[in-house]
């Protein structure tokens, strides 16, 4: 009979039915739960890599298109990073240079970048900057980085000038001693270093003695750094004492400067 | 001994366990695909009568095993569904797209209305109604595989009870 088979089936079902509302079958879904986690969890751990997978592989688009919009953001961040810095580094200077303009107020700051380096008669790391005839700059102007003496303008053109270094020897600056106020005269030595000199035999130098710019100077004013004493120069027949200045900064390094004009 | 007995239990726990498992990973918006509504129809097409109501039965039993709920209460609704729908697909000449609108809606009826009237439970019919109309989409692709892949491939050994995976 066709009909005794649905019959049996809507009757099994319905037993089942009868037999979830006793206490058996909560015992029945635990058993049936334990038997089958094993293969849950197996089939979970495989869906979940083939997902993951899945998923990495449906997202690489998307992960690509982010990654674009991410390094324009960072380039774009960089960007502004080093501007930032670079407007920080010319405050810091120009706030450091601003114990020039205490000492001389007449004397204006007018920051140049340097452009690159230039050779002279004695001297080879002179610096070409961009600043010129047009903003205010003369020869003989006196160039600085913070209160740091870095050298004079030797040569104006409208729109750059050539700045001869410290170390040049044709550019002679009065200075002192800081410390005991012995004078003397600083000027470049092979290009590479300071030395003073006119210094007596009887003042008192020391290593590490800060050199400063004296006010003997026509257009650099006083109280300058120019760097500190390193040896002085053992030469007991001599009328006048001498010693090597060390330079407090590397001038190769320096990329911004500070040209002080005259009004 | 008759192998059939213990291959459509055994067809219908890998099945639920793939759906309660495996399936459950792969779901968009809250809907996940219903591999049993698409194998209890694939069967519908070619399965003797006894097969597909033990093959509808122990899907419903295991249902009902790895639920929460009234116990016994998906076996009937699976059964009442499967009984029903063995008629109308093997009584009525339709063709295939009318086969499986008639499927799902009658599926969708007798499921919740035996889950309504017999449980008495909160069944949230948008969403029951939204599964069995995207599950339904599956049953042409699983079709097409059955009938390209599996025809003539016999699940089972006794004559009448064997379920035949393609027409």
């Amino acid at each position: 009979m066709a009909i005794n088979l649905e019959i049996k089936y809507a009757i099994l079902s319905l037993v089942i039915l009868v037999f979830g509302a006793t206490p058996i079958a909560n015992i029945a879904r635990g058993v049936f739960t334990q038997i089958s986690a094993p293969f849950l969890y197996g089939f979970v751990s495989i869906a979940r890599a083939t997902h993951n997978e899945w998923s990495f592989w449906a997202n690489l688009r998307g992960i690509q298109q982010n990654n674009t919009v991410l390094e324009d953001k960072v380039a774009e961040l960089s960007e502004k990073i080093v501007r930032l810095s670079e407007v920080t580094n010319e405050n810091n200077l120009l706030r450091d240079g601003l114990k020039i303009k205490q000492a001389v107020p007449n004397l204006n700051p007018v920051l140049a970048t340097v452009l690159g380096f230039s050779g002279g008669e004695g001297f080879d790391n002179g610096f070409i900057v961009n600043a010129g005839a047009d903003m205010g700059v003369l020869v003989g102007d006196i160039v600085s980085y913070k209160d740091i003496v870095v050298g004079i303008v030797l040569e104006v053109i409208s729109k750059s000038s050539v700045i001869e270094p410290t170390t040049s020897p044709n550019l002679k600056i009065a200075a002192k001693i800081a410390r005991t106020g012995a004078t003397g005269v600083v000027s470049g030595d092979f290009g590479t270093q300071l030395k003073i000199t006119g210094l007596l035999p009887q003042d008192d130098v020391v290593a590490g003695d800060i050199v400063a710019t004296s006010s003997l100077n026509e257009n650099i004013p006083e109280g300058l750094l120019l760097g500190t004493i390193g040896n002085v120069l053992p030469n007991p027949q001599a009328i006048q004492k001498e010693a090597t200045v060390k330079m407090l900064l590397d001038l190769t390094k320096l990329d911004k400067l500070i040209i002080w004009t005259q009004p | 001994m008759d192998t059939t007995l213990i291959k459509i239990p055994l067809l219908a726990f890998v099945c639920t366990i793939v759906q309660f498992s495996f399936l459950s990973f792969f779901g968009y918006f809250g809907w996940h695909p219903d591999l049993l509504f698409v194998l209890i129809f694939l069967f519908s097409f070619n399965a003797p009568r006894e097969s597909f109501y033990l093959f509808s039965f122990w899907v419903g039993l295991f249902v009902d095993l790895l639920s929460t709920g009234r116990f016994g209460l998906i076996t009937l609704s699976y059964e009442v569904a499967g009984i029903a729908l063995f008629f109308y697909l093997r009584q009525f000449s339709f063709g295939i797209l009318q086969k499986v609108i008639g499927f799902a809606a009658l599926w969708f009826i007798l499921k919740v209305a035996v889950l309504k009237l017999i449980g008495g439970g909160e069944i949230f019919l948008t969403k029951s109604l939204l599964d069995m109309l995207i599950s339904s989409l599956f049953i042409f692709p699983a079709l097409y595989i059955s009938r390209t892949f599996f025809k003539n491939k016999e699940f089972g050994t006794k004559k009448g009870i064997q379920l035949k995976l393609g027409g």
